[in-house]
């Protein structure tokens, strides 16, 4: 006994559970806990083919420990190596022992299995210590004798503490011959099925089993070849509540659905599988372990088990495009792989064939190896089958997802809206610069507000394109006629887009003369016969958001402090204390943000809430106003299909709209105002155009030519007119503005315009900048020797460089940049690098300022 | 502005140069380096005064002269820039196979911080094959060839050559040579080179190193000449454009021909000069005809009296001062400095009031002093010195020219100064 406890310690020995029992265990926990969740998230990982190719590595690995098992038993039992016969029995009675201390119910089943296995045992030991060849032999004879009592050691091998006790009988008996092990592991496995049953899952083992990552993955490779109808065999049970937790609800439902109908699909799902081995092919070999060898003995828990592998494997299937793509692809290795299947099961079928099965893990096995990767459960026809009937859904992951989950929707069209509140904060002020010709409004647009959002939204061109933007996000709520309410951040950007276009294209229509008082006006008297009862809800809705959000700074004084401090965590700041504190920094931070002053706020404010107003409803109206509600329906149906109408060109649905909308100004009798309303849309290109000033936003409606050509022809033609007069203006302004920013800084408008005019003129005949260098230094000499406020101490740059003074590049350069080349009219700036070549190709010594401060 | 001016209180040096040392024992040996006083500088190399760069100290070498110098650098910088080059041919932006590089990189560079630049250099220096070309003749070809780029071709710089054989060399190269140096770039033929010029030579031959005037005092005529001029009362006009000038207001620029009284404001004169030469597009004159004695002058010997005069108050003064005294007063300030007693031996004046004014100026004048005491300084650790000095300032160029010269023969380590511009 003595000499066997010490057996057993060593065999139960962390070491030896990763090689024999993790297999079955492995795969519970993965199952269990991992699988679900990763898989439903990644998705196509499972994949049978994985499993079975895995299975092969493990046979080459478990053979491998198994000699190295023997190895150190026989070093433990080098001490009493005559007694083999007694070791054996002593080993059966300490594994009796052991087992019970440990597992509760198995002792019984050990003993049981114990008188059984020895003699197999003996006769291997008596064989040879070369596991190999014996090992096939043993194996046999033990299973075929003892299929049923051999379960029982199974279970305890599968699980660590137990494989530690079974092991230690085999490896008292085994030491030559590691065979006998196996053949008591296979037994063992169906009792692990029974123990889960009884125990749980045992989850506490699985996780150290975990630890023992890489040896499990061998174990689970053993035991593959049964495991191909089990997974058929499963119906996802707890598999579908993870799943559906999730997050992937909708892929999950109808994967379950798909389960039903198509029995054949998992083999299917194992194709696709294939296509991503490397991910958790362990696990599921493991998995599979197991429910083959349920099969033959326990119905009900193969069919648990199926079950949830199942919807793990639509799941994956049907997820990621990739793998269904390459499905089709690995139609061959599947029909092998069935072939393979039909032998397996055929095995399974017939005791005899379950010996094979289990043989294969240690000595069979290697010979499979070379089909098992080739195992593929699906026929090509069935996968065709399950193919045609899955609906196939092409587009991105995103749009997928989009499309799958109306909270995801949202919260990415919230976090785009806060995202580019800047942007609608700045076409807020727009319009009340275009309209009340605001002084430095359109200044501190570009100097204060540029940000990366601005920048980022710009074109190819250098046009906006968050008009476009807008509609994607809306795309989806509108058609849920709910959705305004419940999204105020959403609309609130969309309103201050609309009601923008919507002021822009009235100015247009009613007032030549952009004179923002007046058209805003008009626009708001109709508003009450336009809206509809929910019309006007959302539009005080809207009204009251936009008054909260955008007119954040004078408003933050009625605001709770609860709004307050979220107002203050939105622009980044940690919470403050002190209501006055809170409302102050946020108007530093509006201030900072959108940089026009408080006053011009106000009305804006109010004229947008107006024109938000009249908008809002209005494209609510046009909606479902439209009698051709086949059309709406098909916009949105088209919005839903593509996802996202793309953000820069919303071009068709957009046009649709356009089109409904002339549709609807007809057909519906309602008066001009809703016309106007309907239009906002398709015209929201045209604002800027009218009013040829000097944002951005202009410039980017421009691009929108194509809703335009949709419009009514009356309204073309003016347009156009407009476009072509605006048209030049806005791309100077973008491509001129950047550079100087000094000079539009201090001046308003009109000088604005002329400034840029004039850089407009000079653009296309660009003096070479090095000769306009040269000609910024002769006009700064001239203008002093003119001014004769010069002395000898402070000499001009050509008196420097007539002197051979060194030219220090970075002071020149900044000279230039911010007086010389002004002095010219030169607005483009020089960087050091040029004007060094210049220097250079005048002979005039240069260098860099040395970064010693030496003098 | 202000800055800029910091650079700006130096008056041009008077004398500033390259030079081309080689070791009289292993002929092979060369070394490359700048100096506003060669003589002094070629002693540190021979061991005669302390400071001699590490690679010119071994003793298998010395003595070394000097075979050539490039002179006529309008600033130290300039001075530093023309060695770097020469020492750096292949990561030089002036050398035409970089520029060639160069031009393709421009564009990125042209935007990008200053910086970069000469990071850019040395990255295409790096790949390129260094230390193909070690010999004399290299180094003379590529002296050739920056005399004849586009930055360093508008420098007044002169070329002295000590050596006969050197000579030759040079004058085969620059008959293999396609292109010609431009006209304005003189070659002084010194020491025993063959004297065939000599008309044409005026005073420009010292026969020896020690002899380079490194002072003002081959304008200290000039200067009290313009000084007097400028100091009239009387109604002073610009020779170009006649209008009124003011001393004290406007940068005032004299001939340089004894007899001749024409001034004229700086911008008139260069462009004049521009206009003259049909280079409008330049912005500095190499040299031209005075409007009034019709004499060709040279805008660097007018430039350099200007910068001393409104710049180098104090060495005018004193310059003055000791042309009033009277030349027959003994120079006995003259080694006041110990800047001075390294170059003791080569400050010889052939005049005695050359003399005085030389010391008057190491004495007096901040400026010039600060170069002198640069050299002086230097002690035994001067070349660690340096190299800490150096290379935080040459970051951009490439270290490891260090290591590839140690292998050869010539030594292209140090320059005179402890302070680099970068700026190849």
């Amino acid at each position: 006994m003595a000499t066997t406890a010490e057996v057993w310690v060593l065999s139960s020995s962390p070491e030896h559970n990763p090689v024999r029992t993790p297999a079955p265990p492995a795969y519970d926990p993965e199952k269990l806990f991992g699988l679900s969740p990763i898989d439903t998230s990644i998705t196509p990982i499972q994949s049978p083919s994985e499993l079975f190719e895995l299975p092969t590595h493990s046979r080459y690995f478990e053979v491998g420990k198994q000699a190295d098992e023997p190895r150190r038993k026989e070093v433990n039992k080098t001490p009493n190596p005559s007694t083999n016969d007694e070791s054996v029995v002593l080993a059966i009675d300490g594994e009796a022992v052991a087992d019970k201390p440990k597992r509760r119910g198995r002792p019984k089943k050990a003993l049981a299995k114990a008188p059984e296995e020895l003699e197999p045992i003996v006769a291997s030991k008596k064989k040879t210590a070369s596991k190999k060849s014996t090992t096939g032999v043993p194996k046999k004879r033990t299973e075929t004798t003892t299929k049923r009592t051999t379960p029982a050691n199974r279970t305890i091998s599968g699980r660590v503490s137990k494989a530690g006790s079974s092991q230690p009988k085999e490896a008292k008996v085994q030491d030559n011959c590691p065979s006998t092990p196996r053949a008591s592991s296979a037994p063992k496995e169906t009792k692990e099925a029974l123990d889960w049953e009884r125990d749980g899952l045992q989850l506490e083992q699985a996780m150290t089993r975990r630890l023992d990552w890489t040896p499990t993955q061998h174990k689970a490779k053993s035991i593959i070849g049964l495991d191909d109808k089990p997974g058929s065999n499963d119906s996802g049970s707890g598999f579908g509540n993870l799943l559906s937790e999730y997050g992937f609800n909708r892929t999950a439902t109808p994967a379950s659905d798909y389960v039903t109908s198509e029995d054949g699909g998992p083999t299917k799902r194992r194709r696709i599988e294939l296509v991503d081995p490397g991910i958790y092919p362990a696990v599921k070999q493991s998995a599979v372990d197991v429910n083959g060898k349920d099969n033959t003995g326990y119905g009900s828990q193969q069919s648990t088990l199926a079950a949830q592998k199942k919807p793990k494997k639509r799941v994956n299937k049907f997820t990621t495009l990739t793998a269904r793509v390459t499905a089709k692809y690995m139609s061959e290795s599947a029909e092998t792989s069935d072939n393979v299947d039909e032998e397996i099961e055929a095995a399974e079928e017939s005791l005899t064939t379950k010996s094979r099965s289990t043989k294969p893990k240690k000595k069979g096995q290697r010979s499979l190896k070379s089909r098992e990767p080739e195992f593929v459960v699906l026929s090509p026809e069935e996968a065709a089958k399950t193919l045609e009937d899955q609906e196939l859904i092409f587009g991105t992951c995103s749009q997928l997802e989009r499309e799958d989950s109306p909270t995801t929707i949202r919260e990415l069209q919230a976090a785009i809206c806060q995202s580019e509140l800047s942007m609608v904060s700045e076409d807020n002020s727009r319009p009340y610069q275009k309209l009340g010709k605001g002084t430095s409004s359109a200044v501190s647009r570009f100097t204060g507000s540029g940000n990366l959002w601005s920048v980022a939204s710009r074109d190819v061109d250098g046009s906006l394109m968050q008009v476009e933007v807008v509609d994607l996000v809306d795309s989806p709520d509108r058609s849920g006629s709910v959705a305004i309410c419940e999204q105020p951040s959403k609309d609130k950007a969309d309103t201050a887009i609309e009601c923008n276009d919507s002021r822009g294209s009235s100015i247009q229509r009613d007032a030549p003369e952009p004179e923002a008082a007046l058209a805003v006006s008009e626009e708001s008297t109709p508003l009450p016969t336009q809206n509809t009862q929910t019309a006007n809800k959302t539009a005080e809705n809207v009204a009251s958001q936009v008054s909260a959000s955008r007119t954040r700074m004078p408003n933050y004084r009625g605001f709770t402090d609860a709004r307050l401090s979220k107002q203050v965590a939105k622009y980044g700041f940690k919470p403050i204390r002190g209501r006055k504190k809170m409302i102050e920094l946020l108007q530093k931070c509006w201030e900072s943000q959108h940089g026009t002053s408080s006053e011009p706020n106000d009305e804006t404010i109010q004229q947008n809430s107006s024109a938000d107003s009249v908008t809002e409803p209005a494209s609510s109206q046009s909606k479902p106003s439209n009698k051709t509600t086949s059309k709406s329906t098909a916009r949105k149906t088209n919005a839903n299909t593509k996802g996202k109408p793309q953000s820069r060109t919303a071009t068709k649905p957009t046009a649709e709209d356009a089109t409904v909308v002339d549709t609807s100004k007809k057909s519906t009798s309602l008066p001009s105002s809703t016309s106007l309303g309907a239009t906002t849309r398709p015209i929201a290109g045209q604002t800027p155009r009218k009013t040829p000033t000097y944002s951005f936003a202009d410039v980017e409606e421009i691009e929108d030519s194509e809703d335009e050509a949709i419009l009514s022809p009356s309204r073309l033609q003016g347009q156009l007119f407009q476009h072509t007069s605006a048209i030049p203006k806005p791309s100077l302004s973008t491509s001129h503005v950047p550079s100087t920013p000094t000079r539009l800084t201090s001046k308003n408008i009109s000088t604005q315009t002329t400034a840029t005019s004039t850089a407009a003129e000079t653009p296309l005949p660009l003096p070479n900048l090095s000769n306009q260098i040269t000609a910024a230094i002769r006009a700064q000499s001239q203008s002093t020797t003119a001014a004769s406020t010069h002395k000898r101490s402070t000499p001009t740059w050509h008196e420097k460089i007539l002197m051979y003074d060194p030219i220090p590049l970075e002071d020149f350069t900044t000279w230039l940049n911010t007086e010389g080349l002004s002095l010219i009219n030169e607005d483009r700036e020089v960087g050091a690098g040029s004007v060094r070549r210049w220097c250079e190709s005048k002979g005039i010594c240069c260098c860099y300022r040395p970064r010693k401060k030496e003098n | 502005m202000e800055d800029a001016e910091v650079d700006h209180t130096k008056p041009i040096p008077a004398f500033y140069c390259c030079y081309l040392l080689r070791s009289t024992k292993q002929r092979t040996s060369l070394y490359i380096g700048s100096t506003p006083h060669p003589a002094r500088r070629l002693a540190q190399h021979n061991g005669d005064s302390k400071g001699g760069a590490r690679k010119t100290a071994k003793d298998d070498k010395r003595p070394w002269e000097m075979v050539l110098l490039v002179e006529g650098f309008t600033s130290r910088v300039a001075a530093l820039q023309f060695e770097w080059a020469w020492q750096n041919p292949k990561m030089s932006s002036q050398h035409p196979a970089n520029r060639h590089q160069l031009e393709l990189g421009a564009g990125d560079e042209a935007q990008g911080t200053s910086g970069t630049h000469p990071n850019a250099d040395t990255g295409k220096a790096k790949h390129r094959g260094r230390g193909s070309r070690r010999s004399l003749k290299a180094h003379l070809e590529d002296l050739h060839l920056f005399l004849r780029s586009t930055y360093f071709s508008k420098w007044p710089l002169k070329v002295r050559f000590f050596n006969a054989d050197v000579y030759q060399l040079w004058t085969s190269w620059c008959d293999r040579v396609d292109s010609l140096l431009p006209d304005h770039v003189r070659i002084i033929l010194d020491g025993d080179c063959p004297n065939d010029r000599l008309p044409c030579q005026d005073d420009l031959r010292v026969q020896r190193v020690d002899h380079i005037k490194v002072d003002y005092s081959h304008i200290h005529d000039y200067v009290e000449k313009s000084h007097f001029l400028l100091d009239d009362p009387t109604d002073l006009r610009c020779n170009v454009c006649r209008a009124t000038i003011v001393p004290s207001e406007d940068l005032v620029v004299v001939c340089p021909k004894a007899n001749c009284y024409c001034i004229s404001h700086l911008l008139c004169l260069s462009s004049r000069f521009l206009d003259c030469a049909r280079e409008p597009d330049q912005l500095v004159p190499i040299d031209g005809n005075c409007p009034r004695c019709d004499q060709v002058i040279q805008w660097s010997t007018m430039m350099q009296e200007l910068s001393l005069r409104s710049r180098g108050c104090n060495e005018v003064q004193t310059i003055l001062r000791k042309a009033k005294k009277g030349r027959g007063r003994r120079p006995g300030a003259i080694h006041e400095t110990s800047a001075a007693d390294t170059g003791s031996n080569a400050v010889e004046a052939p005049s005695s009031r050359a003399a005085g004014v030389e010391s008057s100026t190491v004495g007096v004048s901040d400026n010039f002093d600060m170069d002198c005491r640069d050299d002086a300084s230097l002690d035994e650790n001067w070349t660690e010195s340096l190299d800490i000095d150096i290379e935080p300032d040459i970051l951009d160029r490439p270290r490891a020219h260090n290591a590839g010269t140690t292998r050869v023969e010539i030594v292209i380590d140090d320059s005179d100064c402890d302070e680099v511009e970068e700026l190849g």
